[in-house]
């Protein structure tokens, strides 16, 4: 049975698509040959803490990661709910199948740095690491597993769903502020020598041995010492605990597949009882109603929100805690940049319920500007409150013009990109009424995240630039025209994206619908590229040509392969390095500062440091253009555009075998 | 709009993915005030057909007309008649049943009083009343097709189109619906229902289609379709053709 489901998994990956999974493979590959050097380099003194937290980090991911997108589900418990095999059984055979893929192999190959470390400490160490090794990789998956399954479970309740919003969010704003958090040690001692040379101070180094990730290691440096007794221990305890989580993990998917989805007669209130019966009773009323509704009761949908809120919230505490005050304005800024990430999948995570909108004339424009509004009403007196409240609190004053261009333009970026990109790009995942034991179960949108967080940076800097101007040349009657244009920006934005994207609906909202529906391939447990009939689209480009840009965008997004997509989410996340690199280091070289940081070409001979930083800035352009060009790229033919026929042709077997 | 106009007319509907072709010039014409059945086996194209014929999935070629109003090309006058009941499809699932229709009513612009009335009655009448305050996601296949039912009737239409209305609804609601349709059509509303139930068909339509392999094989008033043969069932076979007898399989004793 084992090796049966074991087979099953693999041969749903090779009918996969193979290109996130690379590039995934290769960055992860890198991350673990960088720990096995770690293990082997690091002076002696220092190595074992260090080791430690970065098998802590690699835990931590395992645990969080699935946590927030829903987990693994390519061969889901469901599927062998019918067979005759003991729980015993499947559950081995749902870990062993999981073992095959990328991530755990990777993960293995990060473990081995317990081995390398090992031959240092010597013989014994080594033969206690060989059996550490697949011990620790299978902890991590297990409580990765745990951890996936109590979130779902949890998730039905209020409470769960405000507990796993608060993790998420403590692990994004931990990481929006580490980099600030080094910026401020590093200005009095260098960090990076400190932590390699002396080791990670010991209450971090304990607590991260003590994470399941931690006793292998432990194990090991006590047979290192020659305690083998307490390697011994440790190594029966690991095998103790995977035997444990095993037991736990076969609890929650038995009470997934005998219970219900959802708990039974849930008379939920939604956000904002009172404000639902003030709002007007016409029809957009009525959309923004639905949406306060779901926003409250869908837990997918309650997570991102939270998750918006508290990252906020979690940013200025960790401010406040490190005595980094000038972080705690920004935190509303962040709240809504992430409100707008996290709400650009709204249709795909309602799924084929568009009908309903399709159905009813005139509904589409209605569907846009009420899930505008319910956005505007969810999040933006959250981040006002927080931004205000913050800079009230902390005395910063410098922060009002600031705040005061940015977050208009911010508010109305996010709210105009995302419902575009929920319309042009979704994502589509599971029906909702077909979740399954998974109420997490969506879409994977990171490929549209990677584009929409620097289109958000991007928009902001107009009101950014005009604000520094200000702030540099000490120009204060500059300050009102800054914050005209960021508010001006933001209407337009938010209303002007909002009419592109209900228009869209009018003119291809049956082929949204069609995404929506077939676009998730059940069986494999992820989206599949469509293939539509050519002549849905013949009619309608001829008009279209001249109509600009926003119509050739809306056309190459929706045509765009899986390889261009990959490339424009990485270009998409890493084209303000250099960018930053080199305006910083042209800054820094110029002004002759002595801190440099983590500016690259400071740390190059004087002669050089300009034309580089200037080299570093003309790269981070040539990478935006490269964007440009993909998005924009010009279609000769629309019926030679199309995708890789054959895969995709699943869909009319649904829409046949299902109805009719 | 002459009175000869019919309630619903699909034309030349044409549909290919990839290499199916899934609905083949169908055509059909549902005459005002009558009950149509468009019957046919799993996989005939019953569902892409009336998919394509309310506005939800683009056809290759045709369309279809609601009282003379073309559904792809005139879609405002032709979506403020018709009720629609598809299958399989979602909902606003974090709503209840209540508010899923007091949301719809809303949406198409009803007045406050007449929401309350018409939701009211709904939900009474289909025996929803006591799920009121369950979420749609909680609910049961029969519980979805009747809010669904609710939902297609809240504007008042003026054409129904139901797609497997009876699937999985139990028999005390089966009557209840066949009522509510029954007197619909009655005082002049038009109705279209897909099944592959074929008593129940004969039972309740006036008129009906034959599709098969996404081609209509017969259409008519009902027993103009069942000719000399004894039921509709009977007519359906040599219509389609019956697959070969099937004695069993050795290994299954």
């Amino acid at each position: 049975m084992v090796g049966v489901m074991v087979g099953m998994k693999l041969a749903i990956l090779r009918n996969g698509s193979g290109a996130r999974r690379t590039i995934g493979g290769i960055i992860g590959l890198a991350l673990a040959i960088g720990t096995v050097l770690v293990s082997v380099f690091a002076p002696m003194e220092a190595v074992v803490g260090l080791l430690a937290v970065i098998l802590a980090v690699w835990f931590v991911c395992w645990v969080v990661g699935p946590t927030s997108g829903g987990g693994d589900e390519t061969l889901r418990p469901e599927y062998f709910a019918l067979e005759p095999v003991p729980s015993r059984t499947l559950m081995v055979g749902l870990l062993a199948s999981s073992c095959v893929g990328v991530t755990v192999p990777v993960t293995t190959v990060a473990a081995l740095s317990l081995f390398t470390l090992a031959i240092r400490f010597g013989v014994g160490a080594a033969l206690v690491a060989v059996v550490a090794i697949p011990l620790t990789v299978v902890v991590i998956v297990l409580c990765s597993r745990v951890a996936t399954a109590a979130t779902g479970r949890a998730m039905r309740t209020r409470i769960g769903i405000e507990v796993s919003a608060i993790q998420n969010s403590a692990v994004l704003a931990a990481g929006f502020s580490i980099f600030m958090i080094y910026q401020a040690v590093s200005r009095h001692t260098d960090v990076f020598a400190l932590l390699w040379n002396e080791g990670v101070a010991a209450p971090y180094s304990t607590a991260a041995l003590a994470l399941p990730s931690g006793w292998g290691l432990f194990a090991v440096r006590a047979a290192g010492e020659g305690s083998y007794a307490q390697a011994f221990g440790a190594l029966a305890g690991t095998a103790a605990l995977a035997v444990v989580l095993l037991v736990v993990w076969g609890v929650f998917v038995r009470e997934r597949l005998a219970g219900p989805t959802t708990s039974p007669t849930r008379r939920g209130r939604g956000v904002g009882g009172a404000l639902l019966r003030l709002l007007p009773s016409g029809p957009m009323g009525a959309v923004v109603g639905r949406e306060l509704r779901t926003w409250g009761q869908d837990p997918r949908r309650a997570l991102e929100l939270r998750m918006a809120l508290w990252t906020g919230v979690l940013v200025c505490a960790l401010g406040l805690s490190a005595g980094l005050t000038f972080m705690v304005p920004l935190a509303g800024l962040i709240m809504v940049a992430l409100a707008g990430l996290m709400s650009l999948n709204v249709y795909a995570l309602d799924g084929s319920a568009l009908w309903q909108t399709l159905l009813v004339p005139g509904a589409e424009r209605r569907d846009v500007r009420g899930r505008q509004l319910a956005w505007l009403l969810v999040f933006v007196p959250a981040s006002v409150l927080v931004t205000v409240g913050g800079i009230l609190f902390t005395g910063q004053d410098w922060a009002w013009p600031w705040v005061a261009a940015l977050l208009p333009t911010m508010i109305g970026a996010s709210v105009g990109w995302s419902v575009l990109f929920a319309v042009v790009w979704p994502a589509p995942g599971p029906e909702p009424h077909r979740h399954g034991g998974n109420p997490l179960a969506a879409g994977d949108p990171s490929g549209q995240f990677t584009l929409l967080f620097p289109i958000l940076l991007v928009s902001c800097a107009p009101p950014a630039a005009l604000t520094a101007l200000a702030v540099l040349t000490d120009a204060p009657h500059l300050f009102p025209v800054a914050i005209a244009v960021g508010v001006l920006e933001g209407v337009l934005l938010g209303w002007g994206l909002g009419r592109a994207a209900h228009r869209r609906l009018e003119r291809r909202g049956p082929e949204l619908l069609g995404t929506l529906r077939w676009g998730w391939d059940a069986t494999a447990g992820r989206s599949v590229e469509r293939t539509e009939p050519e002549s849905s689209h013949e009619g309608e480009n001829e008009g279209e040509e001249e109509r600009g840009f926003l119509t050739r965008l809306e056309r190459d997004l929706d045509g765009m392969s899986s390889r261009a997509g990959t490339a424009l989410a990485v270009l998409g996340l890493t084209f303000w390095l250099p960018i930053y690199q080199g305006v910083a280091s042209l800054f820094g070289a110029l002004v002759g500062t002595r801190n440099r940081s983590w500016h690259l070409p400071l740390y190059l001979p004087e002669a050089w440091q300009v034309p580089v930083a200037v080299a570093m800035v003309l790269l981070g352009v040539a990478m935006l253009a490269a964007m440009a060009r993909i998005l924009f790229r010009p279609v000769p033919d629309a019926s030679v555009r199309r995708r890789e026929p054959g895969r995709g042709a699943r869909p009319p077997e649904a829409a046949r075998t299902r109805g009719s | 709009m002459s009175t000869q106009t019919p309630a619903f007319e699909l034309y030349d509907l044409r549909k290919r993915f990839g290499d199916t072709l899934a609905v083949d010039h169908v055509g059909l014409t549902v005459p005002r005030g009558s009950f149509y059945g468009l019957v046919g086996p799993n996989g005939a194209g019953k569902t892409t057909s009336l998919t394509m014929a309310v506005g939800l999935l683009r056809p290759d070629s045709g369309g279809a007309r609601v009282f003379g109003a073309d559904v792809w090309s005139d879609p405002v006058r032709a979506k403020s008649m018709i009720g629609v009941l598809p299958d399989g499809m979602a909902m606003p699932e974090r709503l209840t049943g209540r508010e899923l229709l007091t949301y719809l009513a809303r949406l198409r612009g009803l007045a406050r009083k007449q929401v309350r009335e018409r939701v009211d009655d709904l939900l009474t009448g289909l025996g929803l009343d006591e799920a009121e305050n369950t979420l749609i996601i909680e609910y049961s296949a029969g519980m979805r097709k009747k809010i669904g039912l609710a939902g297609a009737l809240i504007h008042a239409p003026r054409l129904l189109v139901l797609d497997e209305p009876f699937e999985a609804v139990d028999p005390v609601s089966a009557t209840v619906i066949r009522g509510i349709l029954r007197s619909f059509t009655e005082s002049g509303g038009s109705v279209i229902i897909s099944s592959h139930v074929m008593a129940l068909v004969e039972q309740v339509c006036d008129h009906v289609g034959v599709i098969a392999r996404g081609r209509v094989l017969a259409s008519g008033p009902i027993d103009e379709v069942r000719g000399a043969h004894g039921d509709l069932e009977e007519a359906f076979v040599e219509l389609v053709g019956a697959p070969e007898p099937l004695k069993g399989f050795a290994w299954l004793a």
